[in-house]
């Protein structure tokens, strides 16, 4: 997934954000809930 | 006789090769698209090969492999450096949802030559036999353009019995967790019954369009990078990804045979069979 995020964010601010984003609340916030 | 370390991975570069791992995963589906793909990750720092840097711009900027700089340099295929404007596509547009087909070269513009031409099968939306137009920039020129081709193409995923082998789902099958996440975006963004009616509506538009263009992806899959897409647009960036990007996001999965997007390892997770 991060090796192929340059396909979604074209802008490196953007990438870390996402990344931010991803270490602050984790990936499950981006993942259809369970169940 | 060489006496060279055969796993020098200067050496290694020099022939092309990639020897960091990260890298050759993002390069495999940068050279597979075509397309060029921002890569950020570990790499040799220039200062670390001798190179005078300029200050923080050195000590971060990873001097990326030449094949990635190769790959940068690759841009999609387009035809005799046309451009197609907005007007262009939105008489497309007119005419093809007026007439029931999609316009022939000789009533479109000269200007307007589409950057990829598929050729389709079977009668969708009358357009058996002709050429329709797939760029994928579409999103960043026209959204109603890019609504209307959506339309198309799922119809097309719905229709196109090529998609009904397709590792076995039904070809206009929603996926089951689609409605609950919808709703639940809608909540997130503040949004009511309208919104995750809309909501639904364009998941609905880019799962068909992957399910076209992506075949060698699960349904599931498929879902998921739809739903992920969905909530990454609400975070606040600079440049909100469309559905090109999900589409290319999509086939990129799809090269590196990868299931599911999860939390645990990895991810994505890639599949038992491969």
């Amino acid at each position: 997934m991060a090796e192929t995020l340059g396909c979604v964010l074209k802008d490196v601010d953007d990438m870390k954000r996402f990344r931010a984003e991803v270490a602050k609340a984790g990936l499950g916030t981006f993942l259809p809930a369970a169940g | 006789m060489r006496e060279d370390d055969p796993e020098d991975p200067e050496m290694m570069e020099a022939a092309e090769y990639v020897t960091d791992a990260p890298v050759a995963t993002s390069v495999h589906p940068a050279m597979r698209l075509r397309k060029p793909l921002l890569h950020r990750g570990p790499g040799r720092r220039r200062e670390d090969r001798g190179r005078q840097g300029d200050g923080a711009h050195a000590r971060d900027e990873p001097d990326p492999p030449a094949v990635l700089r190769r790959a940068r340099r690759l841009q999609p295929r387009s035809t005799s450096g046309t451009t197609r404007s907005s007007s262009c596509t939105s008489s497309w547009r007119r005419q093809a949802t007026t007439t029931g087909r999609w316009p022939t070269r000789s009533t479109r513009s000269s200007r307007a030559v589409p950057a990829r031409a598929a050729r389709c099968s079977g009668d969708h939306a009358g357009l058996a036999g002709r050429r329709c137009c797939w760029s994928t920039r579409c999103d960043r020129a026209d959204e109603e353009f890019e609504a209307f081709m959506l339309e198309v193409f799922s119809g097309l995923a719905g229709d196109d019995p090529r998609d009904r082998h397709d590792q076995g789902d039904a070809p206009a099958a929603r996926h089951p967790d689609l409605e609950s996440h919808a709703r639940a975006v809608a909540t997130r963004s503040g949004g009511g019954a309208s919104t995750s009616g809309s909501t639904i509506r364009r998941l609905d538009k880019e799962l068909g369009s992957s399910r076209a263009r992506c075949r060698g992806s699960t349904s599931g899959s498929r879902g998921e990078i739809a739903q992920f897409m969905e909530t990454l647009r609400q975070v606040r960036l600079a440049k909100v990804p469309g559905v090109a990007e999900t589409l290319d996001w999509a086939q990129a999965l799809a090269s590196l045979h990868a299931d599911h997007i999860d939390e645990g390892g990895s991810w994505p997770r890639r599949s038992a069979a491969c």
